[in-house]
């Protein structure tokens, strides 16, 4: 366990958190992109692919922060990515239905999750990043 | 007369390791189930839940494999030969399934050894006496669990109780396999001095990635009409039979368990169950680019310590084996490139959930 910034306002943490995580985490898709795809079509494919990634990127920095997680509970672990991995399909299920049955709803869910998220994973953050 | 009392200090000492180990294990996992109790439980799910699948599973396989093994059936006795190795050999990899489970339960560090050690008994002592309950409870499992197909099997040969015997021999063999690998994985990246978290995850990741690789030879082998590298080994070992059925057999497969059980043994006495000292983490910070703003060298800072905490370290590892996967997929034209591209976005959203937990106070 690290505790840098403990100083810092939650929200602070919480974003630097999500900011680093995204970089890494973005840059590791396009790499895989670049090789999976010919390169004329990458930049559709990530334009394709970004709203779901979002989305599905907040819901998995939330299912972290409400499951309990540490390095010291490889049961905790598991459920954590269970969790994740239910909360995926769930959202992917929902978009597709959405998209068979009202299209012009899926760029308002999609914004309403993440900032939805956002906002509860920020509220339940305050508990544990506070103390820490 | 001393030597007589030697002997029976030895063997008191021997005893004394494998039972304390067990309690130790049966501890852990109570404290992690949650009491004894709950424990109780769900062993008697586990067990009705195993009998009921061996009952059924005999019934399937009987019916299924019956016109295998009849002489008077449809197939040769070159179909017979390749079919039961696919059998034998799909039903020996369920073990290492099974062993990594096990070694997933049981606790990751000795919590006797050092006692043990001060109370006198060797190194070599504490890790056979260590590693006997883990490969008796394999044993247990694997016949547990296969059960019903090793019946089938053997109901169908000369010497039915000599096919079981090597059966579960070499079933519970590959199980050891598993964690020697594991082992053998862990012992590396002490070497390399790589944190213990790390370390364990990787290896578990690579013995899992072994399985894998040798379940997908295994399914590929049967599809393209070739021996996979599991069933050509078995043969090898009984002499071109794809099933054992002599003393010869059962010998040879005792032997290599007896065999790898040492190996085990070895690979946890070289440091596989000891806990090494932890370091602590260095706090960085981003002086590497300038003197940038306080929130952004907080960003730099957050980014460099997930990328170096052992959980997130492996988290990232294995992303990066699955989207390997998914670009060979891909590129071989097996999955289209719209669909791995969605796996991509999923696979890389999935790690998200270790940022907050890497900072979290534990309880």
């Amino acid at each position: 366990m690290i505790f840098v910034g403990a100083r810092q306002p939650v929200w602070v943490r919480v974003a630097a958190q999500l900011i680093a995580l995204a970089v890494i985490q973005l840059l590791l898709l396009v790499i895989a992109v670049l090789a999976a795809v010919p390169i004329e079509g990458v930049p559709d494919a990530l334009l394709s692919v970004a709203p779901v990634f979002a989305a599905l990127f907040v819901l998995s920095y939330l299912a972290g922060v409400v499951v309990p997680f540490s390095e010291d509970a490889p049961f905790g672990a598991a459920l954590t990515t269970a969790v994740v991995l239910v909360a995926e399909v769930a959202w992917l299920a929902a978009e597709s239905f959405l998209a068979q049955n009202a299209a012009g709803l899926v760029p308002a869910a999609r914004v309403l999750i993440i900032c939805g998220a956002v906002a509860l994973a920020l509220r339940l953050a305050k508990r544990d990043l506070r103390t820490s | 007369m001393p030597e007589r009392l030697d002997l029976m200090r030895w063997s008191l000492r021997l005893g004394a390791v494998p039972v304390a180990g067990f309690r130790s294990s049966r501890r852990h996992v109570e404290s992690t189930v949650g009491s004894r109790a709950r424990l109780v439980v769900l062993l008697g799910v586990v067990l009705a839940a195993t009998i009921a699948a061996n009952m059924a599973a005999f019934g399937f396989y009987d019916s299924i494999l019956g016109s295998l093994f009849d002489p008077d059936g449809p197939f040769g006795e070159r179909q017979r030969a390749a079919l039961t190795a696919i059998f034998v050999s799909s039903s020996c990899i369920v073990s290492s399934a099974i062993a990594l489970l096990i070694a997933m339960i049981v606790p990751p560090h000795s919590r006797i050894a050092l006692s043990a050690r001060i109370a006198g008994a060797s190194r070599s002592l504490i890790a056979v006496g260590e590693f006997l309950p883990t490969a008796a409870l394999i044993a247990i499992v694997v016949i547990a669990s296969s059960g019903a197909s090793t019946a089938v099997i053997a109901s169908h040969q000369q010497f039915p109780v000599i096919t079981t015997v090597s059966l579960v021999a070499i079933a519970s063999a590959f199980g050891i396999v598993a964690l020697i690998v594991r082992d053998a994985v862990v012992i590396g990246a002490g070497l390399l001095k790589w944190s213990d978290t790390a370390s364990r995850s990787v290896g578990m990741l690579v013995a899992i990635l072994v399985t894998g690789a040798m379940i997908v030879d295994i399914g590929t082998g049967a599809l393209q009409q070739r021996t996979s590298v599991v069933a050509r080994c078995l043969v090898w070992l009984w002499s071109g039979r794809s099933a054992p059925t002599t003393f010869v057999d059962a010998a040879a497969s005792i032997a290599v368990l007896l065999a790898l059980v040492a190996l085990a043994c070895l690979t946890a006495a070289g440091g596989g169950l000891q806990q090494p000292l932890q370091v602590g983490w260095r706090v960085l910070a981003a002086r590497a680019v300038g003197r940038p703003s306080a929130f952004i060298n907080f960003v730099i800072r957050e980014a460099l310590l997930y990328i170096r905490h052992p959980v997130t370290a492996v988290s990232l590892i294995s992303m990066a084996v699955l989207m390997a996967a998914g670009v060979a997929a891909a590129r071989t034209g097996l999955i289209p490139a719209e669909a791995i591209v969605i796996f991509f976005a999923i696979l890389c959203a999935a790690g998200a959930e270790t940022a907050h937990g890497r900072t979290r106070r534990v309880r």
